[in-house]
């Protein structure tokens, strides 16, 4: 097969849209655009910006001043804290590294508890014209980003003030370190003096005790459509000639042009807080709805976080078929409450070839080794079909 | 001049004539057919809002596709679920009523699978799918040839 009759297959072989997508999709538009629909639309741009807020915070966090803004007051608006919490954050004198012209970037603290890894770093601006936002920022409700600023997205807050907009992109600094794949997560804020303040967090591929967390902090110039001269400038450089005309170019209303970003590494040593307890299920149990068996769980207990392997073999494979890969455990203390934690996005992997598959989840650090969990097994994708079982653990 | 309706036309004519386009690109990047829908509207109320901004009416396309690859991203974030497609082996057959080809296409990691879906199924030029994904035209070519050799080992394998 040649590149060339594969990509006819790939353009002819596409998917269609569930029943009734398209109406669906039509009674969309037409409440966006109709006298309800201005309602609507309005209750659905609250719905938006915090939707945005949380493509990097997940949760609001309330931060009245930008020198309260730290790891320490991140969690504390998650989750209640263990005495010891405090002690493995550690404060981090960096040493500042300059992106010449641009900013300087240093590390403030650092925590890590095994898998999930929290950076603080500051970006500061060594220009009044520059502003400076978390990734994926321009859109984010500028209050949540300088509280008190008032209303509007970050992008119009820094078009008004003629300043240059730079998205704030952290990422490992080789693409090939297999512990740290990527940067999931960014919660940010910004100082009066445009000083960023980002919390970055990185989810290891494995358990490890402790690592070099070697950064790349990009600054990504995102160019305005109004901007005629920018735009003319970045149409020769990096987009079709055609589209340089006399006329006002104009495209989306920003574009990230990654051929001028400037960049600049840093480096932080996290070390993994010691263990306070582990514990191992007693017996396996079944979840005969989805086809499955759990066959172990161990958790081991940090001040900060519990972290959970759930280990599970298919025992019945068209029950579990039916799941699509959608089977997931939610861990509930006595009450019936989630005991999941925000550090960690946990994950799911697919069975082997034996059936075997495991989930892994960070919960709320718990001072001593639970005798019980609470295990409800739902279907992630329908979350109408549940399963719930206790099991017992002894601690090691 | 553009009057509120005729502007409000020329958005509902481009959302008609893309959102399949979305919805596949979704439907991609999330394996569900309700996730995929559910990215497809938040993306279209998301360049509803900020219509004001887009002053080239052939941007929009462009722009619905950014705001369904972030509304995608923010659905995986909100799930909680990874997906583990390194190792194609180990991942049993998400889809029902597929071609092998859409099925070994969505078993790719998602850095080679978005693009080839945004250059490849959507038609999308190399520029515009280096900025709608937000990396460089280099790394969306280099990440199309790597993934379009792994698809065809696999189907070769398969057929």
């Amino acid at each position: 097969m040649t590149d060339k009759e594969l990509i006819q297959r790939i353009a002819s072989e596409q998917p269609l849209p569930p029943p009734g997508f398209e109406a669906r999709q039509e009674h969309l538009l037409s409440g966006l655009m109709g006298k309800e629909g201005m309602k609507m639309k309005k209750k659905m741009s609250a719905a938006l910006i915090l939707a945005l807020a949380l493509f990097i915070a997940l949760t609001a966090v309330a931060v009245a001043e930008i020198s309260g803004f730290s790891i320490l007051s991140f969690l504390e608006s998650k989750q209640a804290l263990t005495p010891e919490a405090e002690k493995l954050i550690q404060a981090v004198d960096g040493k500042a590294e300059t992106i010449p012209g641009m900013a300087e970037a240093s590390v403030k603290e650092t925590l890590f508890d095994g898998r999930s890894a929290m950076v603080t770093l500051e970006i500061r601006p060594l220009r009044d014209d520059i502003f400076l936002i978390p990734d994926c920022g321009e859109e984010m409700s500028i209050d949540f980003l300088i509280p008190g600023a008032g209303d509007g997205f970050a992008a119009d807050y820094a078009r008004e003030r003629g300043m240059q907009l730079y998205s704030v992109l952290v990422s490992p600094a080789d693409d090939l370190n297999a512990d740290v794949p990527y940067v999931d997560y960014y919660d940010g804020r910004i100082a009066e003096d445009g000083t960023l303040t980002l919390i970055a967090r990185a989810t290891l591929n494995n358990s490890t005790e402790g690592f070099d967390f070697h950064m790349k902090v990009r600054l990504i110039p995102c160019i305005w459509a109004a901007n005629t001269e920018s735009l003319k400038a970045y149409y020769s450089a990096y987009l079709d000639k055609e589209q340089e005309t006399d006329e006002e170019p104009t495209a989306s209303p920003l574009i990230y042009d990654f051929e001028n970003a400037s960049e600049c590494e840093l480096t932080a040593r996290l070390e993994k807080g010691s263990v306070r307890w582990r514990a191992h299920s007693k017996e396996e149990i079944s979840f005969p709805t989805f086809g499955v068996t759990v066959t172990d769980i161990t958790a081991e207990g940090y001040a900060l976080t519990t972290l959970l392997k759930i280990t599970c073999k298919v025992t019945d494979a068209e029950a579990f078929e039916k799941t699509d890969n959608g089977l997931w455990f939610n861990i509930l203390d006595d009450n019936g409450v989630s005991m999941w934690s925000d550090l960690d996005n946990g994950g799911v992997t697919f069975p082997d070839e034996n059936g075997v598959f495991t989930q892994t989840d960070s919960l709320i650090a718990l001072d001593t080794a639970p005798e019980t969990l609470h295990l409800h097994a739902f279907n992630c994708w329908e979350k109408e079909i549940f399963e719930d079982k206790t099991v017992e653990l002894i601690p090691q | 001049m553009q009057t509120a309706e005729s502007t409000a036309r020329w958005f509902a004519d481009t959302v008609a004539k893309c959102r399949l386009s979305l919805f596949r690109v979704a439907r991609v990047m999330t394996h569900t057919d309700a996730d995929a829908e559910d990215a497809v509207s938040t993306a279209i109320v998301a360049a509803w809002e900020h219509l004001g901004s887009i002053r080239k009416r052939d941007a929009l396309p462009g722009y619905l596709m950014r705001c369904t690859v972030n509304a995608c991203r923010n659905i995986f974030r909100q799930s909680r679920r990874e997906t583990v497609t390194g190792d194609l082996e180990a991942v049993s057959p998400p889809y029902r009523e597929e071609t092998p080809l859409w099925v070994y296409l969505s078993r790719l990691p998602e850095k080679y699978r978005l693009p080839i879906q945004l250059r490849y199924g959507e038609n999308f030029s190399l520029e515009d799918t280096a900025s709608i994904l937000r990396i460089p035209k280099g790394t969306v070519s280099s990440r199309c040839s790597r993934g379009l050799e792994i698809l065809k080992n696999q189907l070769t394998k398969e057929e």
